[in-house]
């Protein structure tokens, strides 16, 4: 069997879903100017919740991805509301600071609701797999792989084919120049905000249903969240899902060859020479300073 | 009828007073030029009449509307349009985007293929429609953001120094370009320039600024000659001696 086709192949999956569970992280980063730490906690959220529709309401976790979308919406607006729009008004500091707070906050929130245990999802298709030629498949990665890049592509036509999603691109572009032209940038916040939550909550539902979860794993997806922004640069969706295969290649190769626990080791060093060599990522439009 | 008010508009950053009490009226359908030199405060005031900056005190009315408190995407729903010295356009989006956005955001017009290509065909850009505005040229740029405030319909355009950087056949283009929307749709025009011989072809009346006061009101004929202006330009000697 040839193990480079295999380690792509396994890349390949799981490049998919890392470059959708990033693009709200990125989304919100690229047009509200917020680095949300909590992000990583989001995509738990959304993978409790939809563990909790399997168990209680008997409702498949991708069958649930629409009630995940939803309720990460509304909640995305709620704490935009609540207090990003104010902590948006003091310094960017602080931001980061509260979002790590509503990180800490929501981790010990799950904790305290469904204690530390490992939980998963444990869907009846969940362990099969097949071959293809040489290589094999897994069934489950591979409809998160092709939900991914549906949902995905959902986003990318919401953003370029609807005046909702090219206000959005305006303002991230160009706040000042936005309202000049009679985009209100506070209704556009609300809803980036709303939808970069639903995004992670969503993901979190096929996150759910690829592995285990514990109320603490959020810290750890923020930090691949922000890698893929990093790597693939910001401003278009086109570079989240660049960063996300590349980040999946990294640590899919890394921890064949080197071993598990070099995967965030080489993943991190990459980000440290793309920072240095070429700060706007891999097709980022601006670099993430420039970002108002 | 005056079309907009300002009324002892005031503004500081910090301990720097950059607009001192600063009043003037602009008719319906003229051209109002805004000069002085660097640093007296033009720019400041075309951000506050675009309400991107909110004044300290003071109030500026339009159309007979107390717009004071408005922000910038309110007022460009009224039909207030601008551009910057530097320009803004979204760098990312096409020409095509560039003018889509504020036709349906701004002036809430249909935004069909046949109003776009119009808007574009006046500012003589239909050749690059496709392009991104990152793409264009300087004078392209400038030609855009004019197209861009055109969209929303204006009924006044506030101009800020759109001949900066630009050659003086560019200049001459643009001076033309401005004369056409003048005369063909009637809109009234508030322009901050430093190149005065455009501004002589353009301004009906000229205001001059200097230190955040308002020193001169009048033709651009008289301007040239009034020992106030001289002196703000070019120093006590030159204005005693002028």
């Amino acid at each position: 069997m040839d193990t480079g086709l295999q380690l792509l192949i396994e890349s390949l999956l799981l490049g998919g879903f890392y470059s959708f569970m990033a693009v709200g992280f990125a989304l919100i980063w690229g047009v509200l100017n917020i680095l949300n730490l909590a992000y990583g906690s989001y995509i738990i959220l959304g993978a409790y919740l939809s563990l909790f529709l399997f168990r209680y309401a008997g409702l498949d976790p991708i069958l649930s991805i629409p009630v995940s979308f939803a309720t990460g919406f509304l909640f995305g607006i709620l704490v935009q509301k609540l207090i990003f729009n104010r902590a948006m008004k003091l310094e960017p500091f602080m931001v980061l600071i509260i979002s790590f707070g509503l990180d800490v906050l929501i981790s010990n929130a799950l904790n305290l609701l469904f204690k530390a245990d490992v939980r998963s999802i444990n869907v009846s298709y969940g362990g099969d797999s097949f071959l293809l030629g040489e290589v094999i498949i897994s069934k489950v990665k591979l409809l998160v792989f092709v939900l991914s890049l549906l949902l995905t592509f959902a986003l990318y036509l919401f953003l370029n084919r609807t005046w909702t999603g090219k206000a959005i691109r305006a303002v991230a572009l160009d706040r000042d120049g936005a309202m000049l032209v009679g985009i209100n940038p506070s209704q556009i916040f609300l809803i980036t905000a709303g939808l970069g939550t639903a995004i992670s909550f969503s993901s979190g539902n096929l996150y759910g249903i690829l592995q285990g979860f514990t109320p603490f794993d959020g810290g750890l997806l923020t930090v691949k969240v922000f890698l893929i922004s990093i790597l693939g640069g910001l401003g278009r969706i086109e570079s989240a899902v660049a960063g996300g295969f590349l980040l999946a290649f990294i640590e899919i190769f890394s921890s064949f060859y080197m071993g598990e626990g070099w995967k965030l080791f080489v993943a991190l060093a990459v980000m440290v020479g793309v920072l240095i060599f070429r700060p706007r990522g891999l097709l980022g439009s601006k670099y993430y300073g420039e970002a108002q | 009828m005056s079309l907009l008010v300002a009324q002892e508009i005031y503004k500081s950053f910090g301990g720097n007073k950059v607009l001192q009490g600063v009043s003037l009226e602009v008719s319906q359908g003229e051209t109002l030029g805004i000069v002085g030199p660097n640093g007296s405060g033009k720019t400041t005031l075309i951000n506050v009449l675009s309400g991107v900056i909110k004044p300290d005190s003071g109030v500026v009315v339009f159309g007979g509307r107390d717009i004071t408190h408005w922000r910038p995407h309110r007022r460009a729903k009224l039909g207030i349009g601008r551009t910057y010295q530097i320009t803004r356009l979204f760098a990312n989006l096409t020409a095509i985007e560039n003018v889509m956005i504020p036709l349906h955001y701004g002036s809430r017009q249909e935004a069909s293929q046949e109003r776009i290509e119009e808007i574009l065909q006046m500012v003589g850009l239909s050749h690059k429609k496709e392009n991104y505005a990152s793409d264009l040229s300087l004078a392209q740029r400038k030609r855009l953001e004019l197209a861009r405030a055109l969209a929303l319909n204006p009924k006044l355009l506030l101009l800020d120094e759109v001949f900066a950087g630009l050659n003086p056949v560019a200049v001459q283009e643009i001076v033309s370009l401005i004369q056409e929307l003048k005369n063909k749709l009637g809109i009234t025009i508030v322009i901050v320039e430093h190149v005065l011989k455009a501004l002589s072809q353009l301004a009906d009346r000229v205001v001059v600024l200097a230190e955040g006061r308002l020193i001169f009101e009048g033709k651009y004929e008289d301007m040239v000659k009034d020992k106030e202006v001289i002196k703000a330009y070019l120093g006590e000697r030159y204005g005693a001696s002028a």
